[in-house]
């Protein structure tokens, strides 16, 4: 086990290494780059952007250099810790993203404690009085949940908050404690922000997990083991939730992996809609304005969260599942 | 009474054009004097300062406001009442780089627009002559202003950024075209601390830094700071630009001498660099941007109270429109204008009540908020040879129902016109505005067959004269106004006329490319500029001057001819090289002269009979809401005011320094 723990960790590094080269390419292929939108806006200014101009700038900005060229620059300085300058913000690429990193954070651990707190016991209410009134009702909800685009729910949600709640929108704090110390009234005013987001990045999660969690369980509920258990007179609820259940939760064990990630880049457009401090909405206007340093960093932030991810997943899933074994 | 008032007073029960013709009047007569004299206005016989001020004097942090305030500080006129001092103003804005509702108080002139265009009058400076032939103007600065870590601004302020950055070729191979003059950069010379002469190489009455003035690229930037970047100041600026991440010396200097509202890229980027702004910026993240007052702003009001009067403020990003909106009309926000977008009026209005402020409508200041470009340099021959043919530019503006779009789009409150100079130009003419905006498909119709475009196929298409049919798009950026919802209407219309005409929203670095590339079929933005002083001044800069620029490039291969001397590009023809003669020859007559009507009135009568760029409804109204506890903000019963001048670049002043917030 602990050997193939160092393994995993060891081979992370090349996969980090063609992701990075990956992502570096991939920020380059669209056309144009960050000068392009640059310029539009020295022309309002009143410049006559020449070509002469445009190959000066390019020189400046360091992007008359050949890609590989580039990306060496680049990741030599990554690999110390300096992730470079943001075009756009013209401020250095790790401030900008420390800044956004924690609300980030916990945002997406607050709609995942939501996410499972509410769709596990239905899941398993679901499986377990299947065809139920209560499952039908569930099983309806769910459905609308799923089918509601998140950044709609996002927008109704804000103008009701705004019209019937009297809320102020937008952001997760109050303009009067944007910027003041934690207190116990900014963390209210927080609280009373962070409900709507995280609202909406739960709902369509919610009803996806309830529909995994029921299906799985109702594979598991017919089993010998089960059935054997039920026999040898263990009562109901203690024989659900131990066994069964516990297999069942396999496929949320699997997609940790992935929730390290989508704390990063998961909720974007309801960020935006929501205009939330968050990564997100920055990684979408860097790639918008062509940021290759900030683009770059967020993408390999993705990486090597989904890398550690998946083995925080394997080795859950070692503990959860039995019968997986290593080796 | 000054002549702000009058006019303001004299408009009640007047109609626009009416009360336009009045500004006109205004402004040709005001230019009878070379020189500008500071208005007489009582020197108050003490100063006051802001609270918070005071507190740091009293501990010795801060010298006492008279030392700090120069010998003669500017009085400002007073809106509406003296104000108080303190609170926190709150705006929003889009992005770093885009201009706001609050930062554009932050740019300060050297000279400033009076609230309604019509004159000029100093800030920075006391005053400016030209000699008799316009080939040199000497500038005088206000003496003792000082910048907000208590330095003196001076004459080497101002010839540390022509020289060290402008005419630098190592930071800009090319100067802007607005800082030349016959070609040639100015000369400069310094007389003495507070006077400068520039030097032309021809006559040059369009000089921007007097026509242009209040624009977020001020010719000055703190010359004692901003010189430990610059290797000819300090040897070791490359080595130190690159040990802290940049890729050059030049992208680090330009970064750092970029400042809040002051600069081509007008979000405030570094606190660190001293201003003359009323606010100082004190701290900025990715989220928003803070500012706090100056404690050396130059102004005063009228009873000797040091401006500004509110103490803080903070602008906040608002990724997204409706977000945008929603704060306003929640009431989170003092002032809001730019963001807002007309669509919503009603909206906006029912939320008065609630949001506890008051709604305002003034106008824009856009020659057509959307308009229209036909790419004249088409790879496709058979495109175009159509869209270079005038008849069927023609024929597409006649194809065009503006009054639906009118109604539609713009609540019935735009103004149907062409793409020209905004009507409050002294030398205006109706006809620039009404050529061919009369929606008659009949007309439209009969100029396309005549352009030989009779054949139909099975479904109406047109047929292009090698049998295609006819099928064009037209591109747009889906920001800044109404763009989607315009194009989609005029697609309709043209499709009316039988043209598969499609409406592609593009994102904006792909259309940048494809313009650069010239591949667009017909691309979609919006024309400013147009207001008389920055169109005078830009010369052929504009958006509707000979190529177009930025989005509305509708011949950019010409400008590259035109630019280079006819070194690169594609030789425009007769007519464009026409149109640029006038623009620069309208630049060498004197501001309101016989001349310059003359030669503006030939500028615009070219772009009408040319129609390179056809417009659609402009000069709409734009709603600006005023929180109902902020003073100052509009003067009381004028209800004609132009707002915020972003859209034309430059930042005409509704003096934010004077407003406060009630108790």
């Amino acid at each position: 086990m602990g050997r193939y723990i160092v393994q995993r960790i060891v081979l992370t590094i090349p996969t980090l290494f063609v992701i990075s080269i990956i992502s570096f390419v991939i920020i380059q292929l669209p056309p144009g780059d960050f000068l392009t939108a640059y310029i539009t806006s020295l022309e309002s200014g009143g410049q006559v952007v020449d070509q002469q101009l445009i190959d000066a700038l390019r020189s400046q900005y360091g992007l008359g250099d050949p890609l590989h060229i580039q990306y060496f620059k680049w990741i030599s300085r990554v690999i110390v810790g300096d992730f470079g300058y943001s075009f756009q913000w013209q401020r250095p690429v790790s401030e900008l993203i420390g800044e956004r990193m924690m609300l980030t954070i916990i945002l997406s651990v607050a709609s995942l404690i939501l996410v499972w707190g509410i769709s596990l016991p239905i899941g398993i209410y679901s499986a377990v009085r299947q065809y139920s009134l209560g499952d039908y009702f569930f099983t309806f909800i769910s459905f609308v949940g799923l089918g509601i685009p998140n950044f709609l729910l996002a927008l109704v949600l804000m103008w009701w908050a705004y019209s019937q709640l009297g809320m102020s929108v937008g952001g997760l704090f109050s303009a009067a404690y944007a910027d003041a110390p934690w207190s116990f009234a900014k963390l209210l005013d927080f609280l009373k922000h962070l409900w709507i987001p995280a609202t909406v990045l739960a709902i369509g999660g919610i009803a996806g997990l309830i529909r995994i969690m029921r299906a799985n369980l109702l594979d598991e509920l017919p089993k010998l083991y089960v059935t054997t258990a039920r026999a040898k007179g263990m009562g109901e609820r203690d024989l659900v939730l131990k066994y069964p259940v516990r297999v069942a939760l396999n496929p949320f064990i699997s997609t940790i992996g992935w929730t390290l990630p989508g704390l990063v880049s998961g909720s974007i457009i309801v960020s935006v809609v929501l205009n939330l401090p968050t990564t997100g909405p920055m990684l979408l206007t860097a790639l918008q304005s062509q940021d290759m340093y900030l683009a770059g960093a967020i993408l390999l932030l993705l990486s090597i969260l989904t890398v550690i991810g998946t083995l925080i997943s394997d080795l859950l899933l070692a503990w959860l599942d039995p019968r997986i074994r290593f080796g | 009474m000054n002549k702000d008032d009058q006019s303001s007073k004299s408009h009640a029960g007047m109609n626009r054009r009416r009360f336009n013709a009045l500004l006109s009047g205004g402004i040709v007569g005001s230019f009878g004097l070379p020189i500008f004299v500071n208005k007489a206005f009582a020197q108050p016989a003490q100063f006051k300062e802001a609270p918070m001020l005071a507190e740091r004097v009293a501990n010795g942090e801060l010298p006492p406001v008279e030392e700090r305030l120069p010998p003669q500080p500017l009085v400002q006129e007073t809106t509406n009442e003296i104000g108080v001092y303190g609170g926190r103003m709150f705006g929003a804005g889009r992005a770093p780089e885009t201009a706001n509702d609050l930062q554009i108080g932050q740019v300060v002139g050297l000279f400033r627009y009076s609230n309604d265009l019509s004159e000029i009058y100093p800030e920075l400076a006391e005053g400016y002559e030209f000699n008799d032939d316009y080939t040199e103007c000497t500038i005088t600065l206000r003496k003792g202003v000082r910048w907000s870590d208590g330095k003196p601004f001076t004459v080497d302020d101002i010839i540390f950024y022509f020289e060290d950055w402008q005419y630098d070729k190592e930071l800009l191979p090319v100067p802007s075209a607005t800082l030349m003059a016959g070609g040639q950069p100015f000369g400069i010379e310094k007389i003495d601390d507070h006077t400068i002469r520039f030097d032309f190489a021809q006559p040059h009455p369009a000089f921007s830094i007097i026509h242009f003035s209040g624009g977020p690229s001020e010719p000055f930037r703190p010359a004692h700071y901003l010189r430990q970047f610059h290797p000819k100041h300090n040897p070791d600026a490359a080595a130190e630009a690159v040990s802290a991440g940049f890729n050059s010396w030049q992208n680090a200097f330009t970064t750092k001498a970029n400042a809040a509202g002051a600069s081509f890229h007008s979000g405030a980027s570094n606190v660190d660099m001293p201003v003359l702004s009323p606010w100082i910026p004190t701290a900025i993240d990715s989220q928003r941007q803070q500012y706090e007052r100056n404690p050396y702003y130059f102004k005063v009001d009228a009873e000797g109270n040091q401006l500004p009067y509110v103490d803080y403020m903070t602008v906040e990003y608002a990724t997204n429109a409706e977000v945008m909106n929603l704060k306003a009309v929640s009431g989170e926000l003092s002032v809001a204008g730019m963001d807002i977008q007309l669509s919503n009026f009603p909206l906006i209005r029912r939320g008065e009540e609630a949001g506890n402020y008051t709604t305002k409508l003034v106008y824009s200041e856009r020659g057509s908020d959307v308009c229209l470009a036909f790419n004249q340099i088409h790879p496709d021959p058979v495109l175009g040879k159509l869209f270079t043919d005038v008849r069927f530019r023609q024929a597409m503006s006649l194809g065009i129902n503006r009054h639906e779009i009118n109604e539609l789009v713009f609540l019935g409150q735009g103004t149907i016109r062409q793409a020209t100079v905004n009507e409050s130009a002294s030398f205006f003419e109706p006809r620039w505005a009404e050529h061919f905006i009369e929606h008659d498909i009949e007309t439209a119709n009969a100029m396309l067959d005549e352009l030989g475009l009779d054949q139909r196929n099975g479904d109406g298409i047109r047929l292009r004269e090698d049998g295609q049919p006819l099928v064009f798009q037209l591109e747009f950026l889906p920001h800044e106004g109404p763009k989607t919802e315009v194009c989609e209407l005029v697609v309709k219309h043209w499709q009316a006329l039988g043209i598969q005409a499609q409406a592609a929203a593009r994102e904006r670095s792909y259309l940048i490319e494809r313009l650069d590339a010239q591949q667009q079929d017909v691309t979609a933005w919006h024309v400013d500029r147009v207001l008389e002083r920055p169109a005078y001044a830009y010369g052929m800069i504009g958006k509707i001057g000979p190529g177009g620029d930025s989005i509305v490039r509708y011949g950019k291969l010409w400008q590259d001819w035109l630019n280079s001397g006819g070194e690169r590009g594609v030789e425009p023809p007769e007519e464009v090289k026409a149109y640029r003669e006038a623009f620069l020859a309208w630049q060498e007559t004197e501001f309101g002269s016989e001349a310059y009507m003359a030669a503006a009135k030939k500028v615009y009568d070219l772009n009408m009979q040319h129609l390179w760029v056809v417009g659609t409804v402009g000069q709409s109204p734009q709603p600006v809401i005023v929180r109902n506890d902020m003073g100052n903000v509009f003067k009381d019963g004028d209800d004609s005011r132009f707002w915020w001048g972003a859209a034309n670049w430059f930042w005409h002043t509704l003096r934010p320094e004077q407003w406060y917030i009630k108790a």
